[in-house]
């Protein structure tokens, strides 16, 4: 028998406790479950009698799980690796910079800030575009700007740095 | 008939016009660019010409090394789709000049509608009614806020040579008037070549009605009955109907004939789309014409049993209409959902990366075009759309039906897609009833995500159970996943007995 604590998506955990290779308790609940790859990376997952179809990919020991057009990303942990993190981030908290990074891949087409200026939350700081639409940046906080990572004109991926506020 | 058609376009709508080509027993001829190589059109037309880098203007919008291309592979025809050259008269007047023919109407009727402003003012000389604002576009911030103070915020700002939704934003104030203009250029330039735009008032509460009509090159004209295209997100259709629930044979009868005129003011042929703004009082404003075949074609052939895309294909070789108006009837009910890789927690940004796992829906009264298949790629450089989800029923209640068990049967893993949204869409009561305008999910966004987060709550039950297992099984194997050990439990051995 094995517990684990899943956090999807970075907030929500879950409790999952195995007891041995056909049943699990979730949620106070005892079920039988079967699992299968059917083809590389694309597993049926069977939990009672519901089947369900997923795809999983694991990147840096994060699973990155798409099931019905949704996608999760989930960290499975042992109750005490689970602790250990948790008093790690609660020291590192203090820390009030924000780090703006690109939510989606495209070219920065406009940067409305420069390092120093003060920003409102809500401001929008820059044009970034992708599939031919222009999608304002806004900030999240208040602040000055640190730093700028980027320039205008360049390409940038997904979750690349872009502006530091604090 | 043609020998050889070069379709010069992408995704869903090169597969439906290579599809149409192979009933005519015709050449197909495409283009593909460098992120579209694993596309299905490349798969499945007889020819595929790899034309250069993912960038539009390098590639589907290269005008020289199209032109080239055409004369190059001796095509006697183009297909345009829709966006990128569909509605480009320096473009058309190119192909005209090459002696090949541009499946869509002239190069002459193009330049009237195409630019939406000199369609306002045709339309004022036909007595067509039109929503007030500019009939010319715009030249400068200071004429912009003049119009928009004469006939009142809101306004929209609309990109002349525009369409589909793009290069089009509200305008509530003048402040905000003074920060969108250059960007609303901008964008107008980006998508179409061309920076003009123009001011319409907005209308409140408006139903998004538009009429389907074929022309051919004798002076023939149908229409076949209307589409209501109410759902929208940020004047991005995202479903559509044929017919409207809202209008009464009347109004039908007044809006198609006007539609008729409309086409006949622009010595219009081939295929085209009126799309008008309909009140609550039913009085119908002209917006604008797509000379061009629509996206939600597809629902227009359901009801009227008719091949749009064949018969552009029948009007471009000088062939008369295969029907007349009276052998029309509205048959059933047709919905169309779009199905885009957009995240809809995530202010509904495009979704990118690879479709790892793809099964479309099948059964009774389901359509599906697509342009994609498992392995390809949704890539930053083009429109999201994964695939239009099309279903057909005796009546709206049955289509509507249909559709949600559809939706519940498509899987496409590898990017996260808008399906949970279209169904708390049509899980919605308004909706059902019929009781929609085009701010329907501005006005009901928070509610109908509400709805998506409930099945997401439900899902994410499920995906921890599956990472915990998972885990459970890596570990047990020193970090490797073994396929053999996985189908080695009890997955047949559940027996009921």
């Amino acid at each position: 028998m094995s517990d684990y604590i899943v956090t999807l998506n970075e907030d929500t955990k879950y409790k999952v406790t195995i007891i041995n290779k056909d049943c699990i308790i979730f949620n106070n609940k005892k079920m039988t479950y079967a699992v299968k790859e059917s083809s590389p990376g694309n597993y049926l997952l069977k939990v009672d009698n519901k089947v369900y179809d997923i795809n999983l990919k694991i990147i840096d020991g994060k699973y990155l799980i798409n099931l019905k057009g949704e996608t999760f990303n989930a960290v499975v942990q042992t109750p005490l690796e689970e602790k250990a993190k948790e008093l790690l981030t609660k020291r590192g908290l203090s820390n009030s910079n924000l780090l703006i990074t690109a939510p989606m891949p495209g070219m920065m087409i406009k940067i409305k800030i420069s390092e120093g200026d003060a920003v409102k939350k809500g401001q929008s700081i820059a044009i970034l575009e992708a599939m031919k639409m222009e999608n304002d940046l806004i900030a999240n906080q208040s602040g000055t700007v640190k730093e700028i990572y980027v320039k205008e004109g360049q390409s940038v991926e997904k979750n690349q740095k872009l502006f530091l506020i604090a | 008939m043609f020998k050889k058609i070069l379709i010069i376009n992408r995704g869903e709508i090169a597969v439906r016009i290579i599809r149409a080509c192979k009933e005519l027993g015709i050449k197909s001829a495409c283009i593909y660019s460098e992120a579209d190589e694993n596309a299905l059109h490349v798969r499945l037309a007889d020819e595929a010409y790899f034309i250069g880098p993912s960038i539009v203007s390098e590639s589907y919008l290269n005008k020289n090394k199209l032109l080239k291309l055409i004369k190059e592979i001796k095509a006697d025809a183009v297909h345009p789709g829709y966006g990128f050259f569909a509605e480009n008269a320096d473009f058309i007047e190119d192909i005209e000049k090459l002696g090949v023919v541009f499946i869509g109407p002239s190069s002459k009727s193009v330049k009237m509608m195409g630019s939406k402003t000199a369609a306002r003012e045709l339309m004022l000389k036909n007595n067509v009614s039109i929503v007030p604002g500019s009939t010319k576009s715009l030249k400068s911030i200071d004429e912009a806020k003049k119009i928009a103070n004469k006939i009142g915020y809101p306004i929209l700002l609309k990109a002349s040579a525009g369409g589909g939704g793009k290069g089009m934003r509200k305008i509530s104030s003048e402040t905000e008037l003074q920060s969108a203009f250059e960007s609303t250029k901008r964008e107008a330039k980006k998508a179409f070549a061309d920076d003009s735009i123009y001011i319409e008032k907005f209308i409140v509460n408006p139903r998004h009605i538009e009429v389907q009509i074929l022309g051919d090159k004798y002076g023939n004209y149908v229409h076949l009955f209307e589409r209501e295209c109410s759902i929208q997100r940020r004047h991005q259709k995202v479903i559509e109907e044929a017919p409207s629930s809202f209008i009464d044979d009347l109004t039908r009868e007044k809006i198609t004939e006007a539609a008729i005129n409309v086409a006949k003011a622009c010595n219009y042929y081939n295929a085209g789309t009126i799309e008008f703004l309909m009140d609550e009082q039913k009085n119908f404003y002209f917006l604008e014409m797509n000379t061009r075949v629509q996206v939600e074609h597809p629902v227009t052939e359901l009801i009227s049993s008719a091949d749009i895309v064949k018969e552009q294909i029948a009007i471009a070789a000088d062939n008369k209409l295969s029907f007349s108006q009276n052998q029309l009837k509205i048959k059933g009910h047709s919905i169309e959902c779009r199905v885009y890789a957009e995240d809809a927690f995530n202010n509904f940004l495009p979704s990118t990366g690879k479709i790892v796992n793809y099964r479309t829906p099948l059964g009774p009264n389901v359509r599906i075009d697509s342009g994609v298949e498992i392995n390809s790629d949704i890539s930053i450089y083009y429109d999201p759309l994964i695939a239009k989800l099309i279903t057909f029923g005796n009546n709206r209640a049955a289509a509507i039906s249909a559709m949600q068990r559809a939706l519940d049967e498509y899987e496409i893993a590898g990017v996260t897609t808008n399906i949970s949204y279209l169904k708390a869409i049509m899980d919605d009561e308004e909706f059902q009833s019929g009781d929609i305008n085009i701010n329907f999910i501005e006005r009901k966004n928070v509610e109908l995500l509400k709805r998506v987060r409930k099945t997401s709550n439900q899902l994410k039950s499920v995906a921890s159970l599956f990472a915990a297992i998972i885990k459970d099984k890596t570990s047990n194997l020193s970090g490797k996943i073994k396929t053999n050990n996985l189908s080695a439990n009890k997955w047949t051995a559940q027996l009921y007995e």
